[in-house]
């Protein structure tokens, strides 16, 4: 999956600069450089915003900025990488089915925390972790995993589903015109550079 | 100047393949060293080994090298499931319970040394991924273009910690210098390595610190200081990059020095005269004849040295099982071969056959005296066809590290067939291909109605 991101006034004027320069690729690293630059800040400042259930830190946008590299850099295109799938589904959104039967029943569910305790963690994980054990109470078409905590109550800890369909996050990329701004400032700095360098010093 | 560009900057959601390389040049390697030992081991050893503090488990281990792969590849399991972290900590925690290494005591259950735990598999998970990811953007980073795009680095926090360590202060301490009170330095300084917990020039500079890097441009760095306009920067000459200095750490080493990691590794690792590597080689890779050094399987245990101290009278305490290639050869050339092996009352031997070695080893195997000949035993063990192999083996006290139980050749019966017992008896049971001399008749090999 690609997502292109400069428009034709920024290709433009990349191309303007372009033709100046001694080292066009240095140009394309400079000007991708600060575009990544800006995605990586981006993923940061995310990461800085505590999960909605207020779990544990999986810190998964720390690991979207980590993923976050240069790809292939040519005199002609540059490119950045972002390698995590995770990425693409918080991007466009999308429905999730399970896949994997659990271990006994053959059921397909997916198990999606309800619980703070259980961000990020799958219910064996959950289970080995808290030393609580889990109830299945549902069937085929979903149900929930639910614990007794010392009382008579049962609290709930995963629903469960065959599938969930998840709504793309419009914040899941900077906004178009920051990563645009991104690209130009890179190019019009490094061409900066190069002028300050053919001056006489 | 006269190029034409077609600028197009693309995201481009993809595994990276210098991460998966990174990745893929390690060898799992157990060991009960914890991480300050650890840190005693060359620095050239350290990077191509996939270890944990005090884990001695292959399984574990090789769970931990095969599940990142996973992760990076973005593969998926046999019914489509993506592999991410909360698989991983999954999976390992349970192979590694499996294992019987979750502490007996239940107040050290769920610490960062219990290796079943969450908090040390996610810590496995988080510094392995970081510092693949790290690497490939040190590498992308020191190509001639983006040096120059970009010389160099601000360390920045880029996660948030409860407890946050003195980064400013170790930083100053490597040798950094501050500029504007940013922790800046040209990608080719020796601070990086200097900052490291690990002695690499890329992130994480520790466990679970939350810090990273960002590039500065050549702008920033022109008004910085850190260059002039004039300057253009080169990555390192080949000699005396890090990679070189890197493998500078493994060679070289004196006799103690050898001694002590050959104490640490055993057959973990391959010494070729003050050189050592980690071995990753397989049965069939020394078969294939890329390397013509032996092949070490494992240290004799002490149970096996003392059964063994009974069949031959030598005293087996750390020497290695081995295999060579002429041994190899000598099994496929000469016990290869169908109908010959059928007219002798035997099955041929296949390379399958002789990669289970490793694992024969380590479990109940039979261990059987050569009559007359104290040097030489055999070792009998189920192939999981069925079959059943018989194994000779010399005993070759060479000096030092040198100490070798070495493979002499392999025959293969039908499992539980009565013949295995017939050859035992017979005074010289390694296979000779001695022609006119059968081991056993074919008669007796149809007592086993399967042959």
């Amino acid at each position: 999956m690609i997502i292109r991101l400069t428009s034709g006034e920024t290709r433009n004027r990349l191309q303007a600069i372009g033709k100046l320069v001694d080292h066009p690729r240095e140009l394309l690293f400079s000007s991708a450089g600060y575009v990544r630059r800006e995605l990586q800040r981006h993923f940061a400042e995310r990461d800085r915003t505590p999960n909605r259930l207020g779990g544990k830190r999986t810190h998964f946008w720390g690991a979207i900025r980590n993923a976050t590299q240069m790809g292939e850099v040519t005199d002609r295109q540059a490119e950045i990488n972002i390698a995590d799938p995770r990425f693409a589904q918080r991007l466009y959104g999308g429905t999730i089915t399970a896949k994997t039967p659990w271990p006994g029943s053959g059921l397909k569910l997916l198990t999606i925390p309800v619980d703070p305790r259980a961000h990020g963690r799958r219910a064996s994980v959950f289970k080995r972790e808290t030393g609580l054990q889990l109830i299945f109470l549902g069937g085929p078409k979903g149900g929930e995993l639910a614990a007794f905590e010392g009382g008579p109550d049962l609290t709930t800890i995963y629903i469960c589903k065959p599938s969930i369909t998840q709504e793309p996050d419009p914040n899941a990329l900077p906004p178009g015109d920051a990563l645009e701004e991104a690209a130009k400032l890179g190019a019009e700095d490094y061409l900066a550079t190069q002028i300050q360098a053919d001056q006489p010093s | 100047m006269t190029t034409l560009l077609l600028l197009m900057a693309m995201i481009s959601i993809e595994p990276l393949q210098d991460a998966i390389d990174k990745l893929s040049q390690r060898t799992p390697v157990g060991s009960q060293l914890r991480s300050a030992d650890w840190a005693q081991v060359p620095l050239a050893l350290r990077e191509r080994a996939q270890f944990s503090a005090g884990v001695q488990s292959a399984a574990v281990m090789n769970r931990i090298q095969t599940g990142l792969l996973d992760v990076l590849q973005q593969n998926r399991n046999e019914f489509g499931a993506l592999s991410d972290r909360s698989k991983f900590i999954a999976e390992l925690a349970k192979i590694a319970e499996a294992e019987g290494l979750a502490p007996k005591d239940p107040a050290l259950r769920g610490r960062v040394t219990d290796i079943t735990s969450e908090i040390r598999t996610g810590l496995i998970y988080r510094t392995q991924t970081e510092m693949a990811y790290g690497y490939t953007n040190w590498k992308a980073g020191n190509d001639t273009a983006a040096l120059n795009a970009f010389p160099a680095w601000e360390l920045v926090r880029v996660e948030e910690r409860v407890k946050k360590r003195d980064w400013l202060t170790r930083w100053q301490g490597a040798g950094g210098r501050l500029y504007g009170g940013r922790m800046i330095a040209l990608k080719t300084d020796l601070v990086w390595e200097r900052l490291s917990r690990f002695g690499t020039p890329w992130p994480p500079f520790d466990f679970n610190s939350g810090m990273g890097v960002e590039d500065v441009s050549r702008r920033e760095c022109i008004d910085l200081g850190l260059i002039t306009p004039q300057t253009r920067l080169a990555p390192p000459a080949a000699g005396e990059d890090f990679n070189s200095r890197v493998e500078a750490t493994a060679r070289g080493l004196t006799n103690a020095e050898l001694r002590s990691l050959k104490d640490d590794f055993g057959p973990q690792l391959q010494v070729q005269g003050s050189k050592v590597q980690w071995e990753s080689r397989t049965i069939a890779d020394v078969a294939r004849g890329a390397d013509p050094a032996p092949l070490s399987i494992q240290l004799v245990s002490q149970r096996q040295a003392a059964a063994l101290k009974d069949i031959t009278g030598q005293d087996l305490d750390r020497y290695e099982w081995s295999v060579d290639k002429s041994a190899l050869d000598h099994v496929i050339n000469q016990h290869g071969d169908a109908a010959r092996e059928t007219s002798r009352g035997q099955l041929p031997v296949n390379l399958a056959d002789l990669e289970g070695l490793p694992q024969a080893l380590l479990t109940d195997s039979t261990f059987r005296s050569v009559p007359g000949d104290s040097t030489r035993f055999e070792v009998i063990y189920d192939l999981p066809d069925g079959g059943e192999a018989l194994s000779l083996w010399e005993i070759r006290p060479g000096r030092g590290l040198k100490k070798r139980v070495s493979l002499v050749s392999v025959r293969k019966y039908m499992n539980q067939a009565p013949h295995v017992t017939a050859v035992a008896g017979s005074p010289a049971p390694h296979v000779r291909n001695v022609p006119g001399i059968l081991n056993i008749t074919p008669e007796q090999a149809r007592i086993n109605p399967n042959v």
